[in-house]
């Protein structure tokens, strides 16, 4: 094996120096699930990512910048958790490959920001241990301080730092805005201070196993260029899981570091070592875990009184867990808080719909007192104000919606939830940690699909993805609240449950229950890859910080109306001039007859409308289900728009009304009756109307197979229900 | 019928892991220390990790949760038909699968 001197120089070029850098810092937060790296990223950059008390909630890399008085800058990554540098799932292979990227060269942090949990040391300064091999100066960010001393845990800062040969420990609590001034002091200090010792690992590997690694080690050290302490720490790791080695050979195959030679060689050296191990009888997987941890429980000094007396603690959330994850209990309050979170977006919403609604109204009839008729007005108030302002009005819904996702993620009930669900979702095919993106799912399925970065088996991940678009998500709400509130009569069943309420929560119902069918059947032909294991952090109870609730329920609102704002409006006003040309003199037509059938849009509609028919569909609601594929709310504004060209020059139409009162010149019958609501609502549990889903789909599968499967059998899945609904309604004898 | 042969099945594989448990008396012979693994543990009671068997990747994503021989830890409790169990191990809660935690060999400390 000769030395790469390419390789070699690279390494030097790159490294870590503060002058070439214009005075900013980069620095990274790597740190456990949950832990709070993006509580402490979004104080430090004022940005606005999601926190939450979930581990795994951070599935992506995010950058952001820290000005400082100086003038200097942080340059701040945000890194998913993970619990060590041997990763298992996608999220964790990203912070793995990361350091990977950093260890050969690759624009390396100037410092590190180890996050830590004060009231969980040895687990977390585990992944410092590991952070301090690289040779980059590491600070400490000891968190939740204030979970740590309502413990009455009391932690030697200085002892910590020389032991752990750290830059600076800095005590803090991200969440009460505690240490910052003191973090980003130290920033600056690592920024300037010698890096770590790179001449050894801080504990000894014994002989045996140490003369199984050395080739391995050497061939770190000499042929790819790394100090000794980080080729013995690649080696321990490279040894206990094949990940370590898929990594090294796909960041070859990206054009970087190792050419095959290497590569070949590398795996040469690791199967004899792990060969050699093996018949040592010793175990490769837990060299690095075993050693490590017994380095850092010596570190801290830990007795076996204060160990049992911590195990024997029963914590606030262990009592809460009485209740909450109880075997009969547990279940029962769970479905009732869906139960009540989906009641209360009808009953709530009510107020500050109208409100809305009669905003829009108003706007629409001040538009048309103050401006002339015309083709602009008519733009206006047909197309602008009544496309836009008939999707705004569900804007309460979905904020009643997101604000109960977020405080259930917040106070640390979805990962008990995901505990008390596992049983269950395995039976089904899907893991535990699927609760989450399922329920997120009724958010938008965008960010779920992320969410299933998490799950660590491939067959149950591709399974969660594939059945997330059937939980209703946020923009189905105004679709199903439409529906219903034109069409479902307000009645009381039983007494108690409004027939409304009921019905919205029997469209979740059906979603829901679909989607588990659908994962059942699915599992039976995906291939698994590896095996599946649930292991799972259950975070204590906190009570959600308003602040951060309120801002995710901000960033929600704000993505709904810009998305209404752009999408809608473009959309809106497109359709405007599809449904207003080619203009038909009034003379040239059939008495009873409406222009509109013979504009474009018309036309289009009409041209499908055999294929909808036997849905109970017509040619409006055939524009519709074109204009919704960009997404689904587009359906409201639509039915909106051609109501409003229609009746155009009467004012701003209200919906609901136009809905219900909408005849067949021919039969003079109502055109809608329940029946098609329903199977119109049907048809949309189903239907796999959104790009952005695909889109997401496809990055995160990473082919066209999956997001094409997805669409195929959800839209066949909406054909046939809504077939069986409208044609099996008729049989009976309904609308 | 078949639900009463189903009844039965569990009823011998209930019957077939307790038998696992085993009693080991030290040279000492004071103490009297029990082996089991963890989802013979009932709430309350505390254990040491011995060794984890099985599937590699949960092997090794026990180690690095801090999960290793020689380990204390607290059992807390299993969720109804053979769901996960919690822990409380290390100053945190964890909760594992059924058929994961049914590979780890615990001592139970006396």
């Amino acid at each position: 094996m000769s030395e790469s001197p390419a390789v070699q120089k690279r390494h030097d070029q790159d490294s870590r120096s503060l002058s070439n850098r214009k005075g900013n810092i980069r620095t990274a937060l790597v740190g456990n699930p949950n832990s709070g790296k993006t509580a402490i990223f979004n104080v430090m950059t004022g940005l606005n990512q999601k926190v939450s008390n979930y581990p795994g909630i951070t599935v992506e890399k995010k950058h952001g910048y820290c000005s400082l008085s100086s003038g200097q800058r942080i340059e701040l990554i945000d890194l998913p958790g993970t619990y060590s540098l041997t990763p298992e799932s996608f999220d964790e292979r990203i912070v793995a490959e990361q350091f990977l990227h950093w260890i050969h060269g690759e624009n390396p942090p100037d410092v590190i920001i180890s996050v830590v949990d004060a009231s969980n040391l040895n687990r977390n300064l585990y992944l410092t241990s590991q952070l301090t091999d690289l040779g980059i100066p590491v600070v400490v960010a000891l968190n939740m301080m204030d979970r740590a001393r309502r413990k009455d845990r009391r932690i030697d800062m200085s002892e910590l730092k020389s032991r752990f040969g750290l830059a600076a420990v800095v005590p803090m609590t991200a969440t009460n805005r505690e240490g910052f001034d003191e973090l980003k002091s130290a920033i600056i200090q690592a920024g300037q201070s010698p890096a770590p010792d790179s001449s050894s690992l801080p504990f000894a590997i014994p002989l045996k196993p140490a003369e199984q690694l050395l080739p391995v080690a050497d061939f770190f050290e000499k042929s790819v260029g790394y100090s000794s302490r980080l080729a013995w720490a690649q080696a321990l790791r490279l040894v206990a899981r094949s990940s370590v080695y898929d990594l090294y050979a796909s960041s070859t195959l990206n054009g970087a570091r190792l050419n095959r030679d290497q590569l070949g060689d590398l795996n040469s050296l690791r199967e004899t070592a792990i060969q050699n191990l093996n018949g040592e009888d010793l175990d490769p997987q837990s060299l690095e875990a075993s050693l490590r941890y017994q380095w850092v429980d010596t570190q801290l000094e830990e007795s076996r009184e204060r160990i049992l007396e911590a195990l024997h603690g029963t914590s606030r959330s262990e009592t809460v867990d009485n209740i909450l994850t109880h075997r009969w209990s547990g279940p029962l309050i769970f479905v009732s808080l869906l139960y009540f979170i989906f009641q209360s977006i009808f009953t709530w919403a009510t107020v500050p719909m109208h409100w809305i609604e009669a905003g829009f109204s108003a706007l629409a009839n001040g538009t048309l007192n103050i401006m002339p008729p015309g083709m602009v007005r008519s733009l206006l108030v047909e197309g602008v104000i009544g496309g836009v302002g008939s999707i705004m009005v569900f804007l309460p819904q979905i904020l009643i919606l997101v604000f109960f996702l977020t405080l259930m993620e917040d106070s640390g009930y979805m990962s008990r939830v995901a505990f008390m669900l596992d049983r269950f979702m395995t039976k089904i095919g899907l893991h535990g940690k699927s609760v989450l993106p399922l329920m997120s799912g009724y958010a938008c399925a965008i960010p779920a699909v992320m969410a299933t970065r998490t799950i660590n088996s491939w067959k149950e991940r591709l399974n969660t993805i594939l059945i997330i678009p059937l939980m209703s998500c946020s923009a189905r709400l105004p679709v199903y609240a439409l529906m219903i509130g034109a069409f479902i009569p307000q009645k009381k069943v039983m007494g108690i449950f409004s027939l409304q309420g009921l019905t919205l929560i029997g469209m979740y119902f059906l979603g829901t229950g679909t989607a588990i069918i659908m994962a059942k059947i699915f599992s039976k032909y995906i291939k698994a890859r590896g095996e599946s294991s649930f292991v799972m952090e259950l975070p204590p109870y906190r009570m959600p910080l308003m602040r951060s609730v309120i801002r995710q329920v901000y960033i929600r609102g704000k993505a709904f109306v810009t998305n209404a704002g752009k999408i809608i409006l473009a959309i809106s006003i497109v359709l405007w001039f599809l449904a207003t040309f080619p203009r038909t003199d009034p003379g040239d037509m059939p008495a009873n007859s409406n222009p509109i059938h013979t504009s474009f849009a018309g036309k289009i509609g009409h041209t499908i409308e055999p294929v909808i028919e036997p849905l109970g569909f017509d040619w409006k609601i055939g524009i519709g289900l074109i204009t919704s594929f960009a997404a689904r709310e587009v359906l409201v504004s639509t039915m909106a728009t051609i109501y409003n060209v229609q009746e155009s020059g009467e004012g701003a139409v209200n919906l609901t009304e136009a809905m219900r009162n909408d005849t067949d010149p021919q039969t003079g019958l109502p055109r809608y009756s329940p029946l098609v609501a329903i199977s119109l609502m049907v048809f949309f549990v189903y239907a796999a109307q959104c790009m952005a889903t695909f889109a997401i789909v496809k990055n995160e599968t990473n082919s066209w197979k999956w997001p094409l499967f997805m669409m195929a059998y959800m839209t066949g899945l909406a054909y046939v229900a809504s077939l069986v609904v409208y044609q099996g309604g008729q049989l009976l004898g309904f609308g | 019928m078949r639900r009463l042969k189903r009844y039965r099945k569990r009823l011998r594989r209930n019957r077939g892991s307790r038998s696992r448990v085993t009693s080991t008396s030290y040279s000492d012979g004071a103490t009297d220390t029990r082996i089991a693994n963890i989802t013979q543990l009932s709430p309350g009671d505390t254990a040491v990790i011995r060794s984890t068997a099985g599937n590699k990747e949960l092997k090794a994503r026990l180690l690095e949760m801090g999960l290793l021989p020689g380990t204390l830890f607290r059992f807390i409790k299993s969720a109804p038909f053979q769901g996960p169990v919690i822990l409380k191990i290390r100053d945190y809660y964890v909760s594992i699968r059924w058929a994961d935690a049914a590979n780890i060999e615990v001592e139970i400390a006396p």
